[in-house]
């Protein structure tokens, strides 16, 4: 089993090791909520982890502490037999260049969080993302798409057309979320928003007053 | 020499936190709607420090690093050229690093503008016709590559076209990608100065032949002389040429792969384009095309509308091979390459092919003087040459290995060792066109006086390096009695 997961999310959630019976045998994600800027989709960082069973197998490179001559702890890439440099055609990949940086900056990220500090995010995000729904739910023709759970999004349907609403909220200086109509089409006029713990309640409520406006001004449209 | 830093881990104490970057804390009745299957029991095991521990242990690690602002860095084959600081400022700009991929075109004018500029710059370099920027590094740009070569083929109904030719001198990304992408690899070998066999290259296309992948440079830091004529072989096969341009360096701003016959080309901008990639990245790997290639490109592209600009989706190509990553690629690269380009202008872009090989073959001739051997002694060099220590070995007993460690010792980082393969005892040598005839003197002084040492006290450089935070590490037992994930010590 294959899990794809947000890493903020898991200081909340139980974590892939332990789904089920014996577990995810793989865990994957994206690593850019750890830290990294937007910056129009990259560089981020990829996350790929196994059972110690699979190693062999993984792509990349892979770092190990070993020991040193006079017998002093160090750090080498290791493994490399799996790699493009050694095995050519044979290889597991053709990774060479890889997102260091992005993962330095998430290294740095989840040592000044820590353990509180990253449960702090993951519920600040969950808190906000609540009241963002209750929120945009009291505005007519806007309801919750979905009744289960979620975490930091969720999927709203709207009673008209969603692009003219967003491209009014753009003009009022709001990116009110993702069109999911021609992902999903059958999913009808759906909104897909997201609250993270960087947002306030005055953020909040400046989107509903917006959004109620926008609402009206793609009615008379 | 460096006291051990411990691990970020080491210094964690319960209850400690750098709680000035916490965000505030939320009510807790807000968790309620979670369900107590989905919980996790206990809180993750990250390591709990203060803020200025943080600080001091990323900064001290940062300190036991070589890098280009602080060594000279030599490694062949990675052109580590030295990263002006106003394109990083650039990049950086909040408006830049804060836009979201999703945001609208309408509000990403100028980022698109700068993208749209990149690919125009990088086809005028490349002699291309189309450019596209999503890879993210050069093995990512080379899978582009191969399967465009492939799409182009099964496009004509060319099925039988599945086999990727590969000098034997060629990195090993080039027949790990070919076999990514569904090819049969097939290596040719080298002649023995250091050319393309161009009799094996007849003998081995055919008409199941997709395309050869051609580095030049060669890895081997010797230009190939008979291009041309390895175009009309592979083209006349019914194949595609393939350039990979991790040695691009070597020709920038004087001739373009496009005008030698090249269908396809990478470009590590990481490297000829000086964004900064130590630590291993991120890169990025655009690719240029010829005009049969053309609608096979990754999206998304940028274009231009009049003075709008947009993307081009897979509804604009519909040939497309498709999506090398979610969005962009890695636009913070692109970002630093196309700022670098433009610091450069024409001329300056000139004066890098230039200079690259000028300082190379400087080098290479002054350690011929000093006494070094060198594989191909009756070539030229391109923008990086070997040095091969097979006689050291066999005399003195120091390897390559041995050199590029005590090299360390004298504040140089080691060039590139045992790469290519094709070499036995070799450092490939490649000092950028950023370095000062100063710098590269030292090197030369540097390397003299370890064969000295070779020569008078061999211990002393087959124990080295003795002045960095470890000595030589135990790679077998990494591979051997692996410890790859921190274990908390049991109370």
């Amino acid at each position: 089993m294959i899990a794809i997961v947000n890493p903020t999310s898991l200081a909340l959630l139980k974590p892939p090791g332990e789904w089920g019976a014996r577990g995810a045998d793989i865990a994957v994600g994206e690593g850019q909520p750890l830290g990294v800027p937007l910056s129009s989709g990259g560089p981020y960082l990829g996350f790929m982890t196994a059972r110690m069973e699979h190693v062999r197998q993984l792509p990349g490179r892979i770092v190990g502490r070993t020991l040193d001559v006079a017998g002093r702890e160090g750090f080498t890439l290791t493994l490399q037999a799996r790699e493009q440099h050694i095995r050519r055609a044979k290889a597991t990949s053709n990774i060479c260049t890889n997102q260091g940086l992005a993962v330095t900056a998430a290294t740095i990220y989840m040592s000044l969080m820590g353990p509180q500090g990253l449960t702090r995010t993951a519920a600040a995000a969950h808190a906000r993302t609540r009241e963002l729904i209750a929120a945009l739910t009291r505005v007519p023709g806007v309801r919750l798409a979905f009744p289960g759970p979620y975490f930091h999004e969720a999927v709203l349907t709207l009673d008209r057309p969603v692009a003219p609403v967003l491209k009014s909220l753009s003009n009022r200086g709001i990116l009110g979320g993702l069109d999911l109509s021609g992902y999903f089409p059958e999913l009808g006029n759906a909104l897909l928003v997201c609250a993270t713990e960087t947002k306030t309640l005055a953020d909040v409520e400046r989107y509903r007053a917006q959004l109620t406006e926008a609402m009206q001004a793609a009615r008379a449209a | 020499m460096p006291q051990r830093e411990p691990l970020i881990f080491e210094y964690s104490r319960a209850g400690r936190g750098a709680s000035d970057q916490w965000p505030h804390e939320a009510d807790p009745a807000a968790l309620a709607d979670l369900p107590a299957a989905l919980r996790r029991a206990a809180p993750p095991q990250l390591p709990e420090v203060g803020e200025l521990e943080a600080v001091r242990h990323f900064t001290r690690l940062s300190q036991l690093n070589f890098s280009i602002d602080t060594h000279f860095y030599p490694l062949g084959s990675c052109t580590m050229k030295y990263n002006p600081k106003a394109c990083n400022q650039y990049a950086m700009l909040p408006e830049f690093l804060a836009r979201h991929p999703l945001a609208p075109e309408s509000s990403g004018q100028g980022l698109l503008a700068c993208l749209y500029e990149l690919q125009e710059m990088l086809k005028a370099v490349s002699g291309m016709e189309g450019v596209a920027l999503s890879p993210m590094a050069g093995a990512h740009g080379e899978f582009a590559g191969v399967a465009m070569i492939r799409a182009y083929h099964r496009a004509r109904g060319d099925l039988k076209r599945n086999e990727i030719i590969v000098p034997e001198a060629a990195h090993g990304t080039n027949p790990a990608t070919a076999t990514m992408c569904g090819c049969v690899v097939r290596e040719i070998p080298i002649e023995p100065e250091g050319d393309v066999d161009v009799a094996a290259l007849e003998a081995a296309v055919g008409p199941n032949t997709a395309g050869i992948m051609l580095t030049n440079p060669s890895t081997l830091g010797v230009f190939e002389r008979r291009i041309e004529e390895v175009a009309r072989i592979v083209h006349e096969a019914g194949g595609l040429l393939y350039y990979d341009g991790a040695n691009l360096n070597a020709i920038l701003g004087k001739v373009r792969p496009g005008d030698m016959g090249f269908d396809v080309i990478h470009m590590n901008l990481h490297k000829t384009f000086s964004t900064p990639h130590g630590g291993g990245g991120p890169g990025a790997g655009a690719v240029g095309v010829g005009a049969r290639l053309v609608p096979f490109l990754p999206v998304p592209l940028v274009g231009r509308e009049g003075e709008r600009y947009r993307w081009l989706t897979e509804a604009d190509l519909p040939q497309s091979i498709g999506r090398l990553s979610a969005f962009m690629g890695n636009t913070g690269v692109l970002l630093r390459a196309y700022i670098y380009m433009r610091l450069l202008g024409r001329e300056g872009m000139q004066s890098v092919g230039e200079y690259a090989t000028l300082n190379a073959n400087y080098l290479m001739a002054r350690l011929r003087a000093a006494g070094f051997d060198v594989p191909y002694p009756r070539r030229r060099a391109g923008h990086e040459f070997i040095v091969t220590l097979k006689r050291q070995a066999r005399e003195l007993n120091v390897t390559a290995m041995d050199f590029a460690k005590r090299l360390l010792d004298y504040g140089f980082h080691a060039p590139t060792t045992y790469f290519p393969l094709l070499v036995p005892e070799c450092l490939l040598i490649e000092p950028t066109e950023t370095e000062s005839k100063d710098v590269l003197d030292v090197f030369v002084s540097a390397m003299s006086q370890i064969q000295k040492e070779a020569e008078q006290e061999p211990a002393r450089v087959t124990t080295a390096p003795h002045t960095m935070p470890v000595r030589r590490l135990d790679d077998v037992r990494a591979a051997r009695q692996l410890d790859l994930t921190w274990k908390p010590t049991p109370p």
